[in-house]
């Protein structure tokens, strides 16, 4: 089979003591910031992020990782029992799971979310193993140019994949550029927006940053709009889905494997697009689409099967190309360039290590994933009934604490607040963080391709378009952005998700 | 709607802002662009389309004959003790290097339990000291980061 040997390799890294502890305790902490409302698993990333700094590159990867797919399998558990999603990739699973809750049918809509999370998370990581390698290899091609088209493309991609206005997205994505180039200058060594603030000489902190837009930001908007939650009483019991269950499930969950896998992979859909669609999805292809949000199994196997799957996908981008699709990703590139990793094509090749040790922890994981999330589901509807006033102080003091340890200065915990603040108001006004957060990720790579091609076209914008690849992604990213001006496709651009909503 | 009119002004300025200091920074030539090269047309685009949804929204806004935006609060209370949690973390982060952690942190959990969503004082008092402890064991102690000792340097 293909990648055999190097998965044979690559267990041999993940089935050491330490790094199956890692692995353990990132899906452990995964579950439960997926379980609690208001910590994210990105917010949970940037926390651990300076722990990581101390153990070694595999290591804090594979624990990482396990925090990303650890919170899908876990939001589901507080959709399903409280109806508010543990995180945004599990706000669609509300919908029907919450209803089978009230049914009396709790445990198997547990049992089928885990089961199905577990066979979208394997087969994506399938998949992810079989993809990457090749694509790498075609990576090497790369230049300058590609590179700068690339990101233009994936940043556009981004945008038109917002659920709300497109023009909000770019907005997002403009600011975020302009967040990325703040520091010194690396080509003259001037200082940009920095306005002598000593923590802005390096740039803008990711973490401050991610901490506050993801994590400070939805405690504020917890606490404006109340801190009250309800668990739905009921005793959970017959985990393990009947074989009709598993009849009307099928369907779902092979097609949440394919949409959340090829989802994943597209810059800014990630989990929360793509579960999303598979609900819609699901409701088109289904004979009683007018049964949905009633409590059908589909609705619960599809969105959670999805919503693992794309993790997979998500992976795709960054371990091939160095390029990350989601927030979440791109804490993790940046946990690979605290350590100096070469990301990009030459990862695979030059540190299977990492490669192969993530991709085979990820097999591990989901396997533990399973055994956390059904014999131990007890445990964490005890945790959900934790009241929120006395979790949210706690989620705050996580964040500074957290923040503070990465520099050890509280200048960057101000920093985080300023971006909490700024979230708040983001999300009141409909203004989306991701294509903010990511295009600030992205901008100091963009900014130094696009430096590097004009400086080797003697100025000239046609070295984009006079290189095939390049010129592709260009013309994708265009016709992107065109395509929402036209009327009838703006209508029909999230009409099923809309449906689905 | 209408909150769109005005948000998307404050990104307009926001635009301008970032454009005005690219050029303070220089463009420099298209062969060799200058270090405010990107954050320009950055702030270029962030300042058109603010300026494209403040002039949608004013078209919009005078179609459905609406003139004050939605109140950004639900519940003015509840918006207030938003504002004072983001007041209190200010506060902690300023105090922390003078009080050290335990202390501040002490502080910061009190207020937050008895203020915010009041508690018990016994509660409050007990959940801040065991919170505070833990933490400073677990990421003092445990993951050695070098947690603020403030003036008394002791802890």
């Amino acid at each position: 089979m293909f990648g055999f040997g190097e998965l044979i390799y690559g267990l041999s890294i993940t089935l050491t003591f330490s790094n199956l502890l890692y692995c353990l305790a990132g899906c452990v902490i995964g579950t439960l910031v997926g379980v609690l409302p208001g910590l994210g698993p990105v917010a949970a990333m940037s926390l651990l992020f300076p722990i990581t700094l101390h153990i070694p590159p595999v290591s804090a990867l594979i624990m990482m990782a396990g925090i990303y797919y650890g919170a899908m399998y876990g939001g589901s558990t507080t959709s399903i029992l409280v109806n508010i999603p543990g995180e945004a990739a599990s706000v669609i699973t509300c919908l029907d799971g919450y209803r089978m809750a009230r049914q009396g049918r709790a445990g198997v809509a547990l049992g089928m979310s885990a089961l199905g999370s577990f066979i979208g998370g394997t087969l994506s990581v399938v998949a992810l193993q079989m993809v990457a390698p090749p694509l790498a290899k075609i990576a090497l091609a790369f230049g300058f140019p590609e590179y700068f088209a690339l990101i233009c493309c994936g940043l556009v991609v981004l945008t038109f994949m917002a659920r709300g206005s497109m023009a909000k997205a770019l907005m997002m994505a403009a600011f975020g550029v302009f967040l990325g180039t703040v520091g010194t200058d690396l080509f003259t060594g001037v200082q940009k927006f920095t306005f002598g603030i000593k923590i802005l000489y390096d740039g803008v902190g990711i973490v401050p940053v991610v901490m506050g837009l993801f994590g400070i930001s939805e405690v504020l908007l917890n606490i404006e709009e109340g801190l009250t939650q309800e668990v739905f009483q009921t005793k959970i019991k017959n985990l393990l889905p009947s074989l009709k269950d598993w009849a009307d499930s099928v369907g779902p969950i092979i097609r949440g494997t394919v949409i959340g896998f090829f989802l994943g992979i597209l810059p800014g859909a990630g989990p929360v697009i793509s579960s999303f669609t598979s609900y819609a999805v699901e409701k088109k292809v289904s004979k009683h689409p007018e049964k949905f949000g009633t409590g059908m199994i589909q609705g619960v196997a599809g969105p959670e099967t999805a919503n693992n799957a794309a993790i997979g996908g998500a992976f795709v981008p960054l371990l091939t190309l160095g390029i990350p699709p989601t927030p979440g990703m791109a804490l993790l590139l940046g946990c690979l360039l605290s350590y100096g990793v070469q990301v990009g094509p030459l990862l695979i090749k030059n540190t299977p290590d990492i490669f192969w040790g993530v991709v085979s922890s990820m097999y591990i994981g989901n396997i533990m994933l399973v055994v956390l999330n059904l014999p131990l589901i007890g445990l964490w509807v005890k945790i959900l009934k934790v009241p929120y006033v006395i979790l949210f102080p706690l989620i705050l003091l996580f964040c500074v604490v957290g923040v503070y340890s990465i520099n050890n200065t509280t200048d960057e915990v101000i920093l985080m607040v300023v971006f909490g603040i700024i979230g708040y108001l983001m999300k009141k006004y409909a203004y989306e963080a991701a294509p903010m957060v990511m295009a600030m990720i992205l901008s100091p790579l963009m900014e130094n391709n696009l430096r590097q091609s004009l400086a080797l076209s003697h100025g000239s914008f046609l070295i984009f378009f006079t290189r095939p690849l390049s010129a592709i992604l260009m013309i994708t990213a265009m016709a992107l952005l065109i395509l929402p001006t036209l009327p009838w496709l703006r209508a029909k651009k999230w009409k099923g998700l809309d449906e689905a909503e | 709607m209408g909150r769109d009119k005005w948000s998307s002004l404050v990104w307009c300025g926001m635009g301008l802002f970032i454009c005005v200091g690219s050029l303070r920074l220089s463009l420099g030539e298209l062969h060799n662009p200058g270090p405010g090269f990107l954050s320009f047309y950055a702030g270029l685009i962030l300042g058109g389309l603010a300026l494209v949804i403040h002039f949608q929204s004013r078209k919009a806004s005078s179609a459905h004959k609406k003139t004050e935006p939605d109140p950004i609060w639900k519940n003015r209370q509840k918006g207030w003790k938003m504002v004072m949690t983001v007041g209190a973390l200010l506060t902690y982060a300023v105090i922390m290097n003078y009080l050290g952690f335990l202390i501040s942190t002490f502080i910061f959990l009190a207020f937050l339990l008895r203020v915010i969503e009041p508690q018990r004082w016994s509660v409050t008092l007990l959940g801040s000291l065991a919170a505070s402890a833990a933490f400073y064991f677990i990421f003092e102690m445990g993951l050695k980061s070098q947690l603020p000792r403030g003036l008394i340097q002791i802890f």
